[in-house]
């Protein structure tokens, strides 16, 4: 084991790899607050990726509803469990890492779902935390809560999937930090999938490999959104690239997002594979709910978004999710609208701060109809 | 790290031998016998057994604490063109579907290219190759009953369409995804631990049966094979063998193994 940086923890932490960057890392910022669990990145990324033999309960994306739906089952909270204690100290985690608290005679400490697992991928669905209050059914608030999580894999810095692979056959790519497992090496120990904190290493039973989520990455290459993200019908994600914290630019959507504004938070940072799926945390939950999921930043990021109203930098760059296929590396804003360019410095969307807003007539002379069916 | 890790298994696998040697007897028998052998043929009955106890493997990670299987016996015979390891071994359950969490069944045995000395039994070491017959309790199952599906295992699986699936790993001809396999035996070489590779040239042959509670499986390789990765054999000479199992209900696999190392193996003189 060797000694990196993982800057989600403000601390150095234990991996079997050197740190080794890729020269730039795919990223996704997911705005929980918007999803509202259609699943058409669920569909889309089914019929594009995993509609073969033996991928009949795979699902390189889901979304399970919070707190109590999860793909596979209980994925989270058997970790969570076994991780025992997750103690922060202000933005330093003192709890250990799944790399820190393996077991002897293993890489990473994990689990290993089973088939029934898998084959509830919607388990929880629509379920809240708790009884809606007597006579809140049909007026005031309802007091109780859940949430949409859409996941993907992380395309972790320190994979611990990648980690736990005997045969090396999971690596890295340099040139977008994607993580793919080699389709010609693998011979199907299962170990990424017992290891992967997120469980989005998958077991192929007819092709007898594990397989993964592979970023879209044809897509990327052509400067192109993941088809999750292309088609999120909630306009939650966005899909860029992030850059070391100390090379962040504010420029960037995702590491304005993510660095400067420190919205967009890891999912479980705590389990130490620095993650690369951002989350602007769900507004309307309790405080050591999202403390545990997202770290000690959780609190700070639900405030800065409610106010973002008064934050027209910030707006901008949250209305660039879901209104062009191209990834955006950089960003810009005036007071009427933001501004996003591609790569090569050309404009590629441009949005209005402020939908122009139509009144219509009640009743459409030209086409002698009413617009509206009540009175 | 590695480095001491390395000598100090030097040192261990001449201490560790799992018995004392391993004779293989000439056998006036056809080829025929090897081609397609029969773990239950009765030309075993008359052959000497040779017992071996399993290890945990637990020098690289991931590992075993325990063994989940203690013993295993050998009986072996050669008929001076080929040779043949029956290998037995108590094991309750039958494993011979794979999926999350299930494993198949398995064993291995494997010679060095070298002196077995200077070998590591743990798949040999750099610039100490070592060859490997591997068996498994699927690919026995793909020949006798097909290549698994998934309604084998999960006979109310319900899909629409498989129209537009890929199934990259054997597409890639990825050789532990092959739909038509001809033999239950994979031939494969090492140099250490993570460098398995499944051979371009396949000489082996074999076949396993399940039957009261325990696997009979023979493995054989033709003496010369003339293949460069089949290190070549002759009656009158000496070799080793190490030895490896798995326990699919244990969720053995790769490296959670069971293994016992070298064993001298001496070839007898054809009479
Ligand atoms: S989320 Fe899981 S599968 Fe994806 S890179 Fe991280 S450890 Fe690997
Ligand atoms: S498409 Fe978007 S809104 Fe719909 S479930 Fe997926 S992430 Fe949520």
């Amino acid at each position: 084991m060797t000694q990196v940086k993982n800057w989600q923890l403000n601390r150095d932490m234990e991996y079997p790899y050197e740190e080794k960057r890729p020269n730039r890392q795919v990223a996704y910022i997911f705005d929980t607050n918007k999803c509202i669990a259609c699943q058409t990145c669920t569909v889309a990324c089914k019929t594009t990726w995993t509609s073969g033999k033996g991928q009949e309960n795979m699902f390189w994306n889901n979304v399970e509803t919070k707190p109590y739906g999860f793909y596979p089952t209980a994925w989270d909270v058997k970790l969570l469990d076994a991780l025992k204690g997750q103690e922060w100290n202000k933005e330093t985690y003192e709890g250990k890492t799944v790399f820190e608290a393996a077991p002897a005679g293993e890489k990473v400490l994990g689990h290993l779902p089973s088939y029934q697992d898998y084959a509830n991928p919607n388990l929880g669905e629509d379920e809240i935390a708790g009884i809606v209050d007597k006579g809140a059914f049909f007026t005031g608030v309802h007091n109780v809560w859940m949430f949409y999580l859409a996941r993907i894999c992380n395309h972790c810095t320190y994979p611990a999937c990648l980690a736990a692979c005997p045969r090396k056959a999971i690596y890295k790519r340099e040139e977008d930090g994607v993580v793919l497992i080699d389709q010609t090496r693998c011979r199907g120990y299962k170990e990424c999938v017992q290891a992967c904190p997120y469980k989005k290493t998958f077991f192929n039973m007819v092709t007898r490999t594990s397989e993964k989520c592979i970023g879209c990455y044809p897509l990327l290459e052509r400067g192109e959104q993941p088809r999750c993200v292309q088609t999120c019908i909630g306009k939650i994600r966005l899909q860029g690239w992030l850059s070391k914290p100390n090379e962040a630019k504010e420029d960037n959507p995702l590491d304005y997002i993510v660095h400067f504004k420190k919205v967009a938070l890891p999912l479980y940072p705590q389990f130490g594979t620095e993650p690369n799926v951002y989350y602007i945390p769900p507004i309307h939950v309790p405080r050591e709910f999202l403390l545990q999921m997202f770290g000690p930043h959780a609190e700070e990021a639900v405030k800065i978004y409610r106010a973002v109203k008064s934050d027209p930098k910030l707006l901008a760059a949250f209305l660039l999710f879901g209104n062009t296929p191209k990834i955006i590396t950089r960003f810009d804003f005036t007071e009427k609208e933001t501004i996003g360019f591609n790569e090569k410095g050309e404009e590629i969307v441009r949005v209005p701060l402020t939908e122009p807003f139509f009144e219509r007539e009640y009743f459409d002379a030209k086409l002698n109809v009413y617009r509206h069916n009540t009175a | 790290m590695k480095r001491i890790l390395i000598m100090s298994g030097i040192l261990l696998w001449s201490a560790l031998a799992a018995a004392e040697e391993i004779k293989v007897p000439y056998v006036k028998l056809e080829n025929d016998f090897f081609a397609k052998p029969d773990p239950k043929a009765q030309e075993w009955n008359t052959i000497e057994t040779t017992n071996i106890s399993m290890l945990p493997q637990n020098i690289t990670m991931p590992s075993l604490k325990e063994a989940t299987i203690k013993n295993l016996s050998i009986q072996t015979l050669h008929n001076n063109k080929w040779i043949a390891i029956k290998l037995v071994w108590k094991d309750p359950t039958k494993n011979v579907h794979v999926e999350s969490s299930e494993a198949s069944d398995a064993c291995a045995v494997q010679f060095p290219f070298g002196e077995a000395a200077k070998t590591s039994p743990f798949m040999g070491n750099k610039g100490a190759m070592v060859a490997i017959l591997h068996w498994k309790g699927i690919w026995q199952n793909d020949i006798e009953k097909g290549y698994q599906q998934v309604k084998d295992l999960h006979p109310n699986t319900w899909v629409d369409t498989y129209r537009f699936g890929i199934q990259a790993a054997i597409d890639k001809k990825n050789p532990i995804a092959q739909p038509d396999r001809k033999t239950p035996v994979e031939e494969l070489f090492a140099e250490g631990f993570g460098t398995l590779t499944t051979q371009p040239k396949q000489n082996a042959t074999g076949s396993g049966v399940w039957e009261n509670g325990e696997w009979n499986v023979v493995l054989a390789r033709p003496l010369k094979s003339g293949d460069k990765n089949d290190p070549p054999l002759k009656a009158g000479s000496q070799t080793s063998l190490a030895f490896a199992l798995w326990d699919g209900a244990a969720q053995n696999v790769g490296s959670r193994k069971n293994y016992a190392p070298w064993v001298p193996l001496i070839l007898e003189k054809n009479r």
